[in-house]
């Protein structure tokens, strides 16, 4: 009797941990309670023993009883008040974004006008002197090139970097060095001769590296805080209307909620080696017969 | 015992020959730039198009879109590349089609045009089109953008056979033009009507 009672209990074990809400990785933890002085608006609302639990957040109803994988985090109310711009957007509803805020590690002057240094440290082994580098090997990285930017920025942050990061061909390699010829810039490739994140973008903030130098060329329409400007386009609308059809085929094949990203029509650019949005900086590398 | 054994690694080296090689086969895939040059279905040429879209204000990311992503999972994001670099036929047609402020001829940018012909537009389609093009003509202009697609059979003046009115409808065709004028205007200009009507002739 008390054998058949002791499994009873481990069954019961067994199912209250199955039914435990499977979170996904670097979720926001739950049960929790607000730490003093935070305000959260007046729609989050908290549990009974005023903690954090889903609904806080989520607009979704029943979310806790939705598996993990059929959760569709592209409707409007998956974040309470959405969609927002951007993740960090709604974090700064209840978290203070002034000293909360990673720091941008391309603003490289302090208020002064003077370039912090430190800021060089953060992918540079030691602070180099722009004047005195005349190769690229005397620069030490405290990375290989290609992870320098992982970490802040995705691997794959915008579509058809995939695509990119890649050996170029022998005819790419090509018309590269004669787009650095031409335009007097630096189309850097990563340790292993592939195309990487700084071929194309520059870290270095305008007047970091002077500009009459290669690595110090670059594409500046406004400051770097503010960055890349889109605008929204008619396009927009048509460009997704138009793959609306093979989205749906293709979900389909894969079994999964896909979000095709809209598309923007660049305004300004900032931190590019040329402007992409006259197409200048495709050309430096892809050239056509016709 | 040996049979067995000489059996064995046989299969063995069989099935690592054939797991390698399809794994080269996986690797040798052509990226879809790569089949870009063999497709029949759609020719881009990119320097042509370089100061136009130019100046309509996106050069390569209106159809190749640089457009943030979160998505992670590196499978699904490279078919949504691929989907994403896919030809955008409103883009292209509203110059080639639309305002036919570029050039309209359907082969120019589809060189296998059996790629783009509608499935109901068989064999015989020629013989038996009538009816739909009475229907809706806007549908056939969709493609056939050039009138003289149709005038070059319909008027034809070299032929005793008439492709549109029954013989005799010359003599008779008074009532219909008073009726609905419209319905000829679709073909005919008023250059036609003028040949004979003009100087006051009924």
């Amino acid at each position: 009797m008390r054998s058949l009672f002791f499994f009873i209990l481990i069954f019961i074990s067994i199912g209250v941990a199955a039914a435990e809400i499977k979170l996904p990785p670097l979720h926001h933890p739950v049960g929790g309670k607000l730490a003093q002085g935070m305000e959260p608006p007046e729609v989050f609302v908290l549990g009974r023993q005023s903690e954090l639990i889903c609904d806080t957040c989520h607009g979704v109803s029943d979310l806790e009883k939705i598996p993990l994988e059929e959760v569709d985090s592209s409707v409007e109310e998956f974040l309470l008040q959405g969609p927002y711009d951007s993740l960090t957007t709604f974090c700064y509803l209840c978290h203070e974004k002034q000293g909360m805020e990673r720091f941008n590690v391309h603003l490289m002057f302090d208020q002064g006008g003077k370039l912090d240094e430190q800021r060089c440290l953060y992918c540079h082994q030691e602070s180099p002197e722009p004047e005195q580098v005349t190769d690229r090997s005397q620069l030490k990285f405290r990375q290989p090139l290609e992870n320098l930017c992982l970490g802040c920025h995705l691997k794959t942050p915008h579509l058809n970097t995939l695509a990119h990061q890649v050996e170029p061909s022998e005819e790419i390699r090509e018309a590269m060095k004669k787009a650095e010829e031409k335009h007097q810039i630096i189309l850097p490739l990563d340790s292993r001769k592939r195309v990487t994140c700084v071929t194309c973008h520059t870290p270095h903030e305008q007047g970091v590296i002077d500009s009459d130098r290669a690595g110090g060329k670059q594409v500046a329409d406004h400051p770097v805080n503010e960055g890349i400007g889109y605008r929204d386009d008619p396009w927009g609308g048509v460009y997704l209307e138009d793959k609306k059809v093979r989205l749906a085929e293709l979900q389909q094949t894969l079994d999964k909620t896909i979000e095709l990203p809209a598309y923007r029509r660049i305004e300004k650019e900032i931190l590019l080696r040329l402007p992409a949005r006259d197409g200048s900086l495709c050309r430096a590398c892809h050239q056509f017969q016709e | 015992m040996k049979i067995r054994l000489t059996f064995s690694l046989c299969l063995m080296f069989f099935t690592l020959f054939a797991v390698s090689a399809e794994v080269v086969k996986q690797g040798d895939e052509p990226k879809w730039w790569e089949k870009r040059r063999q497709r029949a279905d759609i020719f881009f040429p990119h320097n042509a198009h370089q100061e136009i879209m130019k100046n309509r204000g996106d050069v390569c990311m209106a159809c190749h879109p640089f457009s943030g992503t979160k998505l992670t999972d590196l499978k699904m994001l490279s078919k949504l590349e691929t989907l994403s670099n896919e030809p955008l036929e409103a883009i292209c047609h509203e110059c080639h089609v639309a305002e036919r402020s570029a050039p309209i001829a359907c082969e120019y940018c589809h060189p296998d045009t059996s790629t783009i012909r509608p499935v109901d537009h068989a064999f015989d389609y020629k013989t038996i089109h009538g009816e739909a093009a009475i229907q809706d003509q806007a549908v056939c202009r969709l493609c056939h953008l050039d009138l003289s697609f149709c005038t070059d059979c319909h008027f034809r003046r070299n032929s005793s056979h008439r492709v549109n009115h029954p013989l005799g409808y010359r003599d008779r065709h008074g009532l219909e033009a008073r009726m609905d004028p419209a319905t000829c205007g679709s073909c005919h200009n008023a250059g036609y009507c003028r040949e004979c009507h003009r100087g006051g002739n009924p």
